[in-house]
């Protein structure tokens, strides 16, 4: 279908549907080109609706990025609402970029960001809302090369034979890298296998049509093989060795969308070693962005985009070295103009009360801290140690200076989780609500939030399994019945989506057929609680042999090939079961900038590592020829 | 101070951005334009301006108005083409300024001096004038227009000032209508269309101008 009669066709019927303008395009800051004159065409795709995709920073880089390629046009797609959706579907109107109105079959390139599993259904409905074939190998040279990247795809397996080809890591460098290979393979008009065995020649580059998994009699990996001469044995993830300027101009949506803000990433990586965090291990090593040119970019993107909110992101943002020369110059500079910053990840302690004191806008809110854990053996079990004393000690700072609220984060189903660690958390947190009374009396509120463990690849607790669903429950009534307490609101993951998030994370190949099956009955919107359809993923494992059981309650043997293995993330597995061991033995491991441990970046980047102190990462720079 | 009301159009993908959301579309792009906008007093300050009625979601215009007031340095004259040129420079596409003129600081507001709005209903999928122009005279020869609004039933017949029709350049059949907007009276053309016989939401309405 040609784009004039894509937009005339849904101009019919936009009234009918929800929130309208998700679907029409022409956002203040969205790139129009005219096609004639650029050779590459690529949509962008977010596999969930306009209103979460839009605030997407990794698909604002790219957009950015591509569209500064006078050869390139980038253009944004993402999936609509059910209401559109059917009514797309009856009219047999193909799903279409937003800038042009081309139906994706007719683009060049499409590039979808997987940033969390609950999307994976979602991206075999925007295949077939395409009107293409959701099978890599079902989708011919006419189909556009179909690109896939994000944290998810650190265990790309459930996945393998929809995508094309990974992008594993950071894609600053790679996506021009893989747009070169593409246009010269499009000249040459050869086969799309070409254009794969040339892709495998990009670092961080994975075809999973490559490869082909073995099995043991018990259903686990027994080895990888490639079954073709251009396949590496193991991708090692991309990184950049220095982070480049962000983003100058981000979509300004004509609607609400879920966030309303211009968003700077200041630190990429994290050097704290929480043995939970898969971001942690995956995004080292720890790079830093200047103070100045955070806030040039911050403010050339406000000024260009008119927004009244700002984020500075990063996993652990007081570990950022000049934050607080940042903050005091974000104050200085905005402090008229009443903008909003917001600032999450932070330490806790009373430094980041000051800090946030003087981020703090028109708007008071919340105050939010994470110490995920009370009792002195989880604290090391995880690694995120913070004593009772600061935590209480920075409670005390926050009610006394004027908020009224506190969030906290907890987890529960931790390895070797007792009762009595989850008591902790009670008595933790009636702790915490007494000082709020003493401060700000009734008014003082304690939010809760406890979720559940799910444990995730590439993690040292790669090896171990998720709590059993009685077992949670019994430790949720625990925390309910001890904190009745007036003030004291609590917040649970849902039992379903903790099952959901633990066997997508780490599944096998054999799960992409679970995936199509669940998706075939009409599983989709997955990340929706209210969408999620338990029995039609329940169906789809038992027709397919398999059982949520096995990827997700079963504890893995040290030497266990895991499925996500195929993906060299720099950090060894050596490190990661050496961790799992520290963390058994209740063993702590102190940031690793004051003392590098070793956990394999060094030796996976060396040829990258910068040497020149202004851009230096925190790890040690090994003597030539390491 | 100064008061500046501004002519606008809204036309193709900006048709789906709500009442609501507009608002902050128009703040900023003024933003993003520099201009030096006043704030309202109080808690939570926010730019001053003033918007005429709502147009409901789906509908083009081609001439609504709307106020703002600056908070110009005296020397500092405002120049009709830089303001334009700068404001139209940072909007999103559909949303164009079409001319501005510089009022009085107190005048009344837009609500209370507009009195009409002229529409254009289009009408996709109907080629016959002449059963539009007699279905249109046949139900403005009946003594009252019964009509419901949010549960209520009303008259429509006073509201509806003057009427034509007609075929545009591409063929398409057309009904201009000038219909009261007062905020007593304020009529519907998409509930003239429903009266006509037609679906309100297949119709395709313009507000082609307000009369003062």
């Amino acid at each position: 279908m040609l784009p004039n009669e894509i937009e005339k066709k849904i101009d019919t019927f936009l009234l009918k549907v929800q929130k309208p303008g998700r679907y029409v395009g022409g956002e203040y800051n969205a790139v129009v080109k005219d096609p004639a004159a650029v050779e590459t065409r690529v949509a962008l795709a977010f596999p969930d609706i306009y209103d979460l995709g839009v605030p997407n920073l990794g698909l604002a880089i790219f957009y950015d990025q591509l569209n500064k390629m006078p050869d390139v046009w980038a253009e944004r797609v993402y999936l609509p609402w059910e209401d559109m959706e059917a009514e797309m579907r009856s009219r047999g109107i193909p799903l279409y970029t937003l800038e042009s109105k081309t139906q994706l079959r007719d683009m060049d390139i499409l590039g979808i960001t997987i940033p969390y599993e609950s999307l994976y259904t979602n991206v075999l409905n925007l295949f077939d809302l395409a009107q293409m074939s959701v099978f890599s190998a079902e989708r011919d040279e006419t189909c556009p090369l179909v690109i896939a990247g994000g944290h998810s795809a650190y265990n790309p397996e459930p996945m393998a034979p929809y995508i094309d080809a990974f992008v594993i890591g950071e894609g600053e460098e790679v996506f021009p890298e893989i747009i070169r290979c593409y246009q010269s393979w499009k000249r040459s008009k050869a086969s799309k296998l070409t254009l794969l065995e040339s892709l495998a020649e990009i670092e961080g580059v994975y075809i999973p049509s490559f490869y082909e998994p073995f099995y043991n009699e018990d259903g686990t990996v027994a080895d990888v093989k490639t079954i073709n001469p251009k396949a590496k044995t193991r991708i090692k993830k991309r990184i950049v060795p220095v982070l480049p300027e962000p983003p100058e101009r981000f979509i300004v949506p004509s609607i609400d969308v879920v966030q309303n803000r211009v968003a700077v990433e200041i630190m990429r990586g994290c050097s704290r070693g929480c043995r939970f965090c898969q971001a942690g291990f995956i995004t080292r090593p720890v790079r830093e962005r200047p103070a100045d040119m955070v806030i040039n970019s911050l403010s050339k993107a406000l000024e260009d985009t008119g927004y009244e909110e700002a984020a500075l992101l990063s996993l652990s943002s007081s570990d950022y070295r000049p934050i607080r020369e940042l903050v005091t110059e974000l104050h200085d500079l905005y402090q008229k103009r009443k903008l909003n910053i917001a600032l999450p990840s932070l330490r806790i302690d009373t430094v980041s009360v000051d800090i946030l004191e003087q981020l703090r806008g028109s708007r008071a809110g919340g105050f939010t801290l994470a110490p995920e854990a009370a009792s002195e053996k989880i604290k090391k079990t995880i690694n995120k140690y913070i004593t009772e004393e600061q935590l209480l000690k920075t409670a005390e700072v926050i009610y006394g200076r004027g908020w009224t609220t506190i969030k906290l984060y907890f987890m529960i189903g931790l390895p070797n989780e007792t009762m009595e660690d989850v008591q902790a958390i009670a008595d933790l947190a009636i702790k915490v609500i007494k000082i709020g009374r003493r401060l700000v009396g009734k008014r003082s509120q304690l939010n809760l939030g406890v979720a559940t463990f799910v444990p995730k690849p590439h993690t040292p607790f790669q090896w171990t399994q998720l709590d059993d669903p009685e077992v949670v429950a019994e430790k949720q009534a625990l925390l309910k019945n001890a904190l009745k307490t007036p003030g004291v609101k609590i917040s649970w993951s849902e039992p379903d989506s903790t099952m959901f998030e633990a066997w997508s994370t780490r599944g096998d190949r054999r799960l992409a057929k679970v995936i199509y099956r669940a998706w075939e009955l009409g599983a989709k919107l997955d990340a929706w609680a209210d969408h999620y359809k338990k029995d039609a993923w329940m169906q789809a494992f038992e027709e397919n042999n398999l059982s949520p059981e096995f990827y997700v309650h079963r504890k893995r043997n040290a030497d266990e090939v895991f499925p996500w293995d195929i993906i060299d993330p720099g950090v060894s597995k050596k490190t990661l079961r050496r961790e799992y061991e520290n963390s058994l033995n209740g063993i702590l491991r102190p940031d690793c900038r004051t003392g590098c441990y070793g956990c394999g970046i060094v030796q996976a980047f060396h040829d990258i590592q910068p040497a020149e102190e202004s851009v230096r990462w925190f790890c040690p720079i090994p003597e030539k020829g390491v | 101070m100064e008061r500046i009301r501004i002519t606008f159009e809204k036309t193709g993908a900006m048709r789906y951005t709500s009442h609501l959301d507009m608002q902050k579309v128009w703040i900023r792009a003024l933003l993003r334009a520099k201009l030096p906008l006043a704030y309202t007093q109080g808690f939570h300050p926010t730019p001053k301006v003033a918007y005429a009625w709502p147009l409901p979601l789906g509908w083009g215009t081609e001439g609504e108005l709307m106020d703002i007031w600056l908070d110009n340095p005296e020397e500092k004259e405002v120049k009709a083409d830089s303001f334009i040129r700068d404001v139209n420079n940072a909007m999103p596409a559909g949303l164009r300024i079409l001319s501005i003129e510089k009022l009085p600081y107190s005048d009344p507001a837009l609500t209370i001096v507009i009195q009409s709005a002229v529409y254009q209903i289009i009408f996709p999928d109907y080629q016959n004038t002449e059963d539009l122009k007699e279905k249109m005279t046949e139900l403005m020869s009946q003594e009252t227009i019964e009509r419901e609004r949010r549960g209520k039933i009303y008259d429509m017949k006073p509201l509806i000032e003057d009427w034509l029709c007609g075929t545009d350049d591409n063929g398409e059949v057309f009904m201009k209508v000038q219909m009261a907007a007062r905020d007593s009276a304020m009529g519907r053309p998409d509930e003239l269309a429903a009266a006509l016989g037609f679906d309100p939401f297949a119709v395709n309405i313009t507000r082609l101008k307000y009369i003062l």
